[in-house]
This record gives C-alpha cells, structure tokens and sequence, in this order.
C-alpha cells in the first residue's frame, strides 16, 4: 500500500472511530428520537418487537418504513406495499449517484464500502455532502462507514427499545413522539430537494397525498408519487425552468 | 407463527429490497448517468411527490394515537414548526423543537 507522507498517518481504524463519533451530533440525535417515534408508531399499528427491529435494521429508510408500516396495518398486499416502498426509494439512488465520487479513493476497503452504500438515507446524505470535503479523501470511506455503522446500530436497538417502553410514558409524550416523525420528514425533506421540479413536487404530492386517500386509500400514495410526480416533470420541462 | 414469517418476509422483500435496490442501482449509475437526466429527474420528483403525501398524510389523516389530537393543534404545530425553522436560521433543532413545544402546549390547554 502506497504511503503518502502528506497525509494525516492515522490507520483507517482510527478514521472510523472518529467518523462514529459523530453519532453524539445534532443531526444524528434527531434522527434518533424520530426512530423513537417510529418504534411506537410500529406498535401502535400492530408491528411486533423483533419486526420492527427487523425493519429499521434492513431497510434503514424512515419513510419507507413508515410507508411499510401503513401497508402492513392496512392489510393492502406485499406488490402494493413493494411498489409504494419501491417507489419512495427511488430518491436514494440520485443520492447515492452523488455520494460516491466524494468518497472513491484506490484503497479498497470493499466492507466499508458496503457499510456507506447500504446506509445512504438523508440523515448520512447531508452529514456526508457537507462534511466529507475536510476529511483526506483516502479516509473518507473508513470515516463515513464508522458514522453510519454506529448510526444503524444505536437506531436498530433504539426501535427496539422504544417499541417496549412506549407503553410507559406518559401519554402525552408518546403522542408528541408520533407527531416528530411527520414534522422532520417536511422540514428535511424539501432541504434535499433540488431546483424547482423537486420543490412542484413536494407541493403536488403534499396536495394529491390527501385528496387521494380520502378517495383511493389502498393506491393513493402510488398515485401520489406518480401523478405528483409526473406533473412537476413535465410542468418545469415545458416552461425550461432550470431542474 | 405463520403471520410472523409473513410479516418477515414482507418486511424483507416489500421493505428491504425494494429499497436497497436503488442504492445498488445508484452504484451502478455512478459515473455513466449525468444527475440532470430526465429519468432521473423525473423519478426524484415521483419519489418526493410520493413522500410529500404520505407527510401530509399522517398529519390531516392520522392513524392511532394522534387521532386523538385536534386538527387544529397538528396544523398549528406542524406550521410553527415550519416556520421555526425557516426563519431561525433553518435549524432543523429549532424547527422540530419549536413544533413539539407548540404541540405539547396547546394539548395541554385541552385545544
């Protein structure tokens, strides 16, 4: 292995220890009180314990999970609840498009590759494109995996805790827990939306979401997503408004 | 016993697959599709159009608890959390916080 002099020489056991430091960050506390919040909202709709661990642990995306959660409680179907999810997904894959060339270097650690690429969801996204630039680029990757290693871990067991203790709080706690789930969602997700078919997008699927549940339950947020969708494509296209 | 496989293997098909095959499409993509591209373009807005409504969903349409709650109070906490947010500096703290006080507050005054 070729060592470069001007680089910091810790050992890339090192940079992963510091990326999972930042598991005591803001951002990171956040998205570990919403994964609270989805441990109830997992037992409020009938989602057993290791269920709902099972789900935090491999799927690791808190809409869809949500989005699962709803299927699952509403009885609709595995290819209803594939495509909703499936659908909700999509968005990791430009993320992830956008990720890895901050973080490609010739040392090939293929794990922690694996660890970054299986733990993209918005939390890691942002944390990453913000951050990853002051780190030397042949630790980014030990960096970022230690992050989001340690992040999945303490968010795994957190659901699972939160799932039994959620019968134990007072009430009204429980209840504000629910409404934080909904209320990170609006204010991170239109942070990550990019130009304005994004933006025509989310004002579209915040209209037609509802509007189609009250008449089309079972499909409504397959609807939502490809109307919504569909619509703000084809509007920011024809008027040539920059994406 | 039976449910209980059902759900795993829901969970691990509908769930995890469905959603690990876009970061692995994304590798794939990486390098060879330009972020511009209208398929791409147009599935991110198909993907946010989708998560816009399941957020508006659980808030005007609540399922367990929430329900409880009136709509007034989710509305009102769910704009000052909004609010918070954009014109403090756009703290994702702030804004969450501020959402939760008010939601905390006014379940408290019985609104």
């Amino acid at each position: 292995m070729p060592v470069n002099h001007h680089e910091i020489p810790y050992s890339s056991n090192r940079w992963l220890l510091l990326g999972a430091k930042n598991v005591f960050s803001i951002p990171a506390l956040i998205l570990m009180v919403s994964f609270v919040g989805f441990g109830s909202f997992a037992r409020e709709n009938g989602i057993g314990l290791f269920e709902t661990m099972l789900m935090t642990g491999s799927i690791w995306a808190l809409p869809a999970q949500v989005i699962l959660t709803e299927n699952i409680a509403a009885s609709t179907g595995v290819l209803t609840a594939a495509v909703a999810v499936g659908l909700s997904s999509i968005r990791l894959m430009p993320m992830v498009m956008a990720l890895l060339p901050e973080i490609q270097s010739d040392r090939r650690r293929v794990f922690h590759y694996f660890v970054v690429i299986s733990c993209v969801a918005i939390t890691i996204w942002v944390f990453a494109m913000h951050r990853i630039k002051d780190i030397p680029r042949h630790a980014r990757i030990s960096y970022l995996a230690g992050f989001a290693g340690s992040l999945w871990l303490c968010n795994v067991l957190i659901t699972g805790i939160a799932h039994q203790l959620s019968g134990l709080v007072p009430p009204i706690i429980a209840t504000a827990l629910l409404f934080l789930m909904p209320l990170y969602f609006l204010i991170t997700l239109p942070g990550a939306a990019r130009g304005n078919t994004d933006k025509l997008a989310f004002i579209f699927g915040v209209a037609l979401g509802p509007a189609l549940f009250i008449y089309l339950p079972d499909y409504s947020l397959i609807l939502t997503g490809l109307t919504g969708g569909t619509l703000a494509f084809i509007i920011t296209r024809f008027r040539k408004i920059s994406t | 016993m039976n449910d209980q496989l059902a759900t795993w293997i829901v969970v691990l098909f509908a769930g995890a697959f469905c959603t690990h095959i876009w970061r692995w499409f994304g590798v794939f993509f990486a390098g060879q599709l330009d972020a511009d591209n209208n398929w791409i373009v147009w599935a991110r807005a198909v993907a946010t159009a989708l998560i816009a409504g399941i957020i508006a969903k659980l808030i005007l349409f609540p399922s367990g608890e929430l329900v409880n709650v009136s709509l007034f109070t989710r509305l009102a906490a769910t704009g000052t959390g909004v609010a918070a947010y954009y014109f403090l500096q756009k703290k994702l703290l702030i804004g969450v916080v501020a959402g939760e006080i008010c939601f905390i507050v006014l379940i408290s005054l019985g609104i």
